[in-house]
């Protein structure tokens, strides 16, 4: 990885650099110079993880081992116990894929997510409001999990070679792992805000994330009464995982703009709640460099 | 450490109690941060309340006990046990001994009178302990509370968690041969992810291996993960110490021959280390 001083191959791939030719081109709207921005930064990122091959490997794979170990062991669970609450082996697949993958995206592209309160109680916030972009999606895409495309990676082989979907029902997936992304960096954003009320928040922000990724990775109907209420409200685990298999296994538009609206609905949240959170924040005056 | 008991050289028997010291003294440190440990145990709660949700939704379909030779209450209790021996293990990303080894205090720390290893060891036995007697704690009460008491037998809990302790320190045999990876390696992660994922599901973490369908239980039983996860925890709920000392024997094999790879990787990792100045 590049040093701070260091003016060569780092300054070339400068994401912010980048971003600021592409700002300058006549005729490109604002569309296209997030999205160079964003690009910029993927492969900063990635060329970044790439310094360190055999590890960047081992990870991704580690990762696909991992999330394939819990479907072997819902493969062995449906091999023993046929049918929970009207859920069958695909309906767990399918729900482990969604999540498996949306966790992927939302943390290969916002890899600080689940870091910013720690980086809030450690005032490094100073770094993104001194810079041109607004400072919130800065900070999320300013760094890449490295075992993450291992996620996206086992959400894509198990759901083809498993669920074998047809043309209309891979568009479906794709639709439900961008909204599962989308619900799942908002949480992330608004567990992880607590810090500009609560203080050191880490621990906090750690236990929602856990408690949201395991409400979400088990059969929704298991869950009954105030739990399942949750799920749908503060913990919105449901529309992770029971959405998604709802929309699998009986299609419905209105489901489907539902769940389209909520995703929206949570992103726009989570940005308000950060930026009230902000204008607490008091700058540690701190001398920081970027890692 | 300043302990005078530190500053004694001698062979074997002073070594281990230097290690001894150590452990103490983590443990003792352990206390400082109860608070900080208790809200960890948050996720052992939550484990424990989403099995008994799944466990009794699959009893309104199948009989449990039937599928799987243990009560819905034993498959509880049985799970806070396994889960207190996983949740009671160093963060998977990294040890201390990789975060010596990537940012070089191993330098500093080879200077101490006391071989780094059996620090090490004795420093993280005292933490795994303290972790897990106060998962095991809240794994009970949460147990008591969704599912009731079940009979414990006083030989076979005794014997679980003899069996345990000795898996530790297997287990720790291990866990250091993946971290002095780190002198060649710049990040274990996925080792040790792949490790303890393999000890969650061919361990039997969440389920007994009576629940798994045959050909992955004849995979399981052919594997060492069991002994160190399934074998200690259904000692626990059962009311017989049946198979402790097959368990303890295989258990003792693990640690012996993981010595090999430990001692090995960790001599060849030391050729690594240059220090200079101060």
């Amino acid at each position: 990885m590049a040093g701070p001083t260091d003016t060569g191959p780092a300054s070339r791939t400068d994401p912010a650099s980048h971003a600021g030719h592409v700002s300058r081109t006549e005729g490109v709207g604002r569309f296209t110079v997030w999205a160079g921005f964003l690009l910029a930064y993927v492969r900063a990122n990635l060329q970044s993880a790439l310094e360190y091959r055999i590890s960047f490997a081992t990870q991704v794979f580690a990762m696909m081992l991992n999330d394939a170990m819990w479907l072997v062991f819902w493969l062995a669970y449906f091999d023993k116990f046929q049918v929970v609450e009207g859920w069958g082996r695909n309906d767990i697949v399918t729900l482990w894929a969604v999540v498996a993958c949306g966790f992927g995206v939302a943390t290969t592209f916002c890899g600080n997510l689940f870091r910013i309160a720690g980086i809030i109680v450690r005032g490094e916030l100073d770094i993104y409001l001194a810079l041109p972009k607004p400072p919130l999606p800065h900070l999320l895409i300013s760094r890449m999990s490295v075992s993450a495309p291992g996620d996206v990676l086992f959400g894509l082989a198990g759901f083809l070679w498993i669920v074998r979907p047809d043309v209309p029902e891979v568009l479906l997936f794709v639709t439900c792992v961008l909204t599962s992304a989308s619900i799942l960096t908002a949480c992330g954003i608004v567990s992880q805000s607590l810090a500009f009320w609560l203080g050191n928040a880490e621990a906090v922000g750690e236990q929602f994330s856990n408690a949201l990724i395991s409400f979400s990775t088990y059969p929704t109907p298991i869950f009954r009464g105030a739990v399942k209420l949750a799920m749908f409200t503060i913990l919105p685990a449901g529309f992770l995982a029971y959405v998604p298999v709802r929309l699998f296994q009986d299609f419905s538009w209105w489901l489907l703009f539902g769940l389209l609206a909520v995703a929206a609905g949570s992103l726009v949240l989570s940005t308000f709640v950060f930026r009230r959170g902000l204008k607490r924040y008091e700058s540690g005056n701190l001398v920081l460099i970027r890692e | 450490m300043t302990s005078p008991d530190l500053k004694e050289l001698g062979g074997p028997f002073a070594l281990l109690k230097k290690v001894l010291v150590i452990s103490r003294a983590t443990l003792a440190s352990q206390f400082a941060y109860v608070g900080e440990q208790v809200v960890r145990t948050t996720f052992l709660v939550l484990i424990l309340y989403i099995f008994t949700q799944l466990w009794n939704a699959t009893d309104r379909f199948q009989d449990v006990r039937e599928a799987t030779g243990f009560s819905i209450p034993q498959l509880i209790w049985y799970l806070a046990f396994t889960e207190s021996i996983i949740m009671s293990a160093a963060g998977i990303r990294g040890t201390s001994v990789d975060h010596d080894v990537r940012t070089g205090d191993l330098a500093y720390r080879l200077t101490k009178p006391i071989p780094y290893p059996c620090f090490q060891f004795g420093s993280d036995l005292g933490t795994r302990v303290f972790r897990f007697f106060l998962n095991l704690a809240v794994g009970i009460g949460v147990s008591l509370a969704v599912v009731g008491p079940i009979p414990l037998a006083p030989l076979a809990v005794l014997a679980a968690i003899s069996l345990t302790l000795l898996v530790f320190v297997v287990d720790w045999i291990w866990v250091f041969s993946i971290s002095v990876l780190s002198f060649w390696i710049e990040d274990t992660f996925g080792i040790h992810l792949l490790y303890r994922r393999l000890l969650m599901l061919l361990g039997g973490m969440l389920l007994p291996l009576e629940a798994y369908p045959d050909w992955l239980r004849s995979v399981c039983e052919r594997l060492p993960f069991a002994y160190m996860v399934y074998h200690p925890s259904r000692l626990f709920v059962l009311d017989r110490p049946d198979g402790f000392l097959h368990a303890v024997g295989v258990v003792l094999i693990l640690g012996i021959v993981g010595l090999i790879p430990a001692l090995l990787l960790y001599r060849l990792g030391l050729r690594q280390v240059s220090a200079q100045g101060g």
